[in-house]
């Protein structure tokens, strides 16, 4: 989408993101604390992010891997890994998504809100910025930030460190000519080219016209330069939020038994948690897949008979489930998924009406099931079927479907049934009967058959029948 | 109190004659709905407890107690039977003839002991189950006790079908019934029971809903088939 040059756009500029992440996922542990840790960039052979104690030892960004280890040789290092950076972005642009409507995301490190649109609402910028800053220091995360009208204006401002939060056209032209040239997105050969003619700030830049310029210049960094100089509009598409959910956890350490991990666990539910919260929303399944260091990643399904979104009520389902799982080599990360996700409901019954128990009912179900399995819980269903053997159908319990109506017409049937029904052996006292049954032609499963009630010697009292053979079968229990 | 004595008490292994007028008041018993049992049993079953019914398979155990735990109307109906590994299939019409939604019905299939007495003792504690019933052989001391607790807890009935016809010792029971059918009276044999001693066994009549032992009397066809509508003029 394209706009004016009159909207006011803030760019966030995250400069140590995967750092960050890094020493926030470890500040559990105090003894990872204050130590030397930098960022280094494979490809380029150079430290791209440190923090402070390495600052202190005077690593800089920029350093080669060989002077950085000299300079301190007990420098912790990380591969640097842009999906990292990337996916903390859409995770932090899904927070601000509540705040603000219009947000670019930038990758690997920056995020454009469009304040415009938000000055109205939050009655002006420094009220907006507030909650947006608030919303930011809850992670932690260090960035720095500008405030302008063009989206290529405050990329530099913030990326320089010269940003101000205004809305003061004047006061951002001010800042705005002391940024130099090398941080924008223009074509490095491009500006190499300026440099040699004596142009490295934007103050330099200011007195040259574009039409002297566009001799010299490729058509990406003309494109930028104008947007510079707020003559022209970016083109850019907005955030929309997530629908599915998908997490990933890289574990500290390799993690072989499941107690262990269970803390890990309890830290995604927390994030599922947050994110269902906010769109007043329940999951009935969520997946988890356990990556193996050594074997194919194992993935789990969990199920709640009822919708949940509680992270307590989902580790309860899990620890149940997961008290039968061993891992076959130590697990080095885990994510979670869950890709279906429906709308609370609202329930407007009366506080000592009977659906405290239902819910507490779904959550045996729930329990029941991941202990033992979807086969070995069940219920019963009646299929109106003349033949005993059909008329009863073990079948997925269901209590929310309700079954209407449905009423034996005979009275006196066994409560237990044989599966198959087995010769007679004992012998028996008739008490009832004969009562006929011929059914089934459509099947070929027929049946023609006198049931009896029999009682024996012991005091059973016994459903029989005889078949077209006078042959006596036994088949039920009045229990 | 002798301190030997509160620790059996605290076991539950003795009770005092005090404690039994109380714990035999109406509200705490449920009726069952034939007055020589209720009279036998201080006034009814337990409120909620671990019950063991040991009879031959099919004398009727199961529709007693189905008829004794509805003869009193406790809850609103939305509470849930569980039945664990019973013997053969359960008949689905059976169950709808005595009154039992099927929505409100749970089989559990577990393959081992560990599960079904975890499944029982789940189901017995979470407090949304009217009863639970279970068939097993034999039970040890420590997990009757498990259950006789867990459905305290929950205020539900656990029973224990056993049709092995063994003696049971001492167990952690709220109450122990034999049953044994004598054409169509049944006995029932109080073996224990928390609050009160053991009394003579209770001839209970539990029939079948129509009419029986008449079937195989062959008709005798009358002499004429014209019946006088009016013998007196």
């Amino acid at each position: 989408m394209q706009f004016d040059t009159r909207s006011l756009w803030i760019y966030l500029h995250f400069t140590r993101l995967q750092l960050d992440v890094i020493e926030h996922s470890r500040s559990a542990s105090l003894d990872t604390q204050d130590k030397a840790r930098a960022i280094y960039e494979l490809q380029n052979n150079q430290i791209v992010q440190v923090n402070q104690t390495a600052h202190a030892r005077g690593i800089k960004v920029g350093m080669g891997l060989a002077s950085a280890s000299l300079l301190y040789p007990d420098l912790r290092l990380h591969e640097y890994r842009s999906e990292v950076e990337t996916n903390t972005l859409e995770h932090l642009a899904n927070a601000l998504y509540l705040l603000s409507s219009d947000i670019v995301l930038s990758p690997p490190n920056g995020i454009i809100l469009r304040a415009q649109n938000m000055l109205k609402l939050y009655g002006g910028l420094s009220a907006y910025w507030q909650v947006i800053s608030q919303c930011l220091a809850k992670y932690g995360y260090k960035y720095s930030s500008a405030a302008g009208f063009s989206i290529q204006a405050v990329k530099l401002m913030a990326k320089q460190g010269l940003g101000v939060i205004t809305k003061e056209r004047n006061v951002i032209e001010r800042h705005l000519q002391q940024c130099l040239l090398k941080y924008s997105e223009i074509d490095p050969k491009d500006i190499e080219k300026l440099k040699r003619i004596g142009i490295s700030s934007m103050a330099d830049l200011k007195p040259i016209p574009s039409s002297e310029l566009a001799n010299r210049l490729g058509r990406h960094s003309l494109a930028v330069i104008s947007e510079l100089r707020g003559q022209s509009a970016a083109k850019v598409s907005f955030f929309k939020p997530l629908t599915q959910y998908d997490d990933y956890i890289e574990l500290l350490y390799d993690i072989s038994l499941v107690e262990k991990l269970r803390p890990v666990i309890e830290h995604a539910l927390h994030k599922l948690r947050d994110f269902l919260y906010v769109r007043n929303a329940r999951c009935l399944h969520i997946n988890i897949d356990f990556y193996q260091r050594e074997h194919p990643p194992m993935n789990i399904p969990f199920d709640s008979a009822s919708p949940i979104y509680q992270s307590k009520d989902w580790l309860s389902l899990i620890d149940l489930k997961l008290e039968q799982v061993r891992f076959q080599s130590p697990v080095y990360a885990l994510a979670l998924h869950c890709h279906d996700h429906e709308l609370a409901e609202l329930h407007h019954d009366d506080f000592f009406a009977s659906k405290s128990t239902h819910v507490e009912a779904m959550s045996l179900m729930s329990r029941l099931i991941s202990k033992l399995g979807n086969d070995k819980v069940s219920g019963l269903q009646f299929v109106e079927d003349f033949r005993p053997e059909h008329s009863s159908v073990e079948a997925k319990y269901a209590h929310t479907n309700k079954i209407k109506n449905i009423n034996s017409i005979f009275t006196d049937r066994p409560g237990l049934l044989l599966k198959e029904p087995k010769l007679l052996e004992q012998k028996v006292q008739v008490i009832k009967g004969p009562e006929r049954i011929i059914s089934g032609w459509w099947d070929n499963a027929q049946i023609c058959r006198d049931y009896y009630i029999g009682q024996s010697k012991s005091g059973q009292q016994l459903w029989m029948f005889k078949n077209a053979e006078q042959k006596w079968y036994l088949h039920g229990y009045f229990v | 109190m002798n301190p030997i004595l509160n620790e059996l008490e605290n076991k539950q292994w003795i009770w005092s004659a005090a404690k039994t007028l109380q714990a035999s008041s109406e509200h705490t018993r449920l009726k069952t709905g034939y007055e020589p049992l209720d009279s036998a049993l201080s006034a009814g079953f337990p409120n909620a407890g671990m019950i063991h019914v040991s009879s031959h398979l099919g004398c009727g155990e199961l529709r007693l107690m189905l008829k004794i735990l509805q003869h009193q109307k406790r809850s609103n109906g939305h509470k849930i039977w569980v039945f664990i590994t019973p013997p053969c299939q359960l008949n689905a019409e059976f169950l709808l003839s005595e009154n039992i939604s099927l929505e409100q019905l749970i089989l559990i299939h577990p393959d081992s002991l560990e599960e079904a007495l975890w499944s029982a003792e789940q189901c017995a504690k979470s407090g949304v189950c009217e009863a639970v019933f279970l068939w097993q052989k034999s039970l040890k001391h420590t997990q009757i006790r498990k259950l006789e607790l867990a459905a305290l807890h929950g205020a539900s009935h656990c029973f224990w079908f056993d049709s092995s016809q063994h003696k049971t010792a001492n167990l952690p029971l709220s109450l122990s019934l034999s049953l044994q059918r004598e054409d169509q009276q049944l006995k029932v044999r109080i073996n224990k029971q928390k609050v009160g001693w053991a009394k003579a066994p209770i001839n209970i009549k539990l029939g079948f809903k129509s009419r029986t032992g008449r079937a195989f009397v062959p008709r005798t066809l009358h002499k004429s088939n014209v019946v006088a509508l009016r013998n007196n003029t």
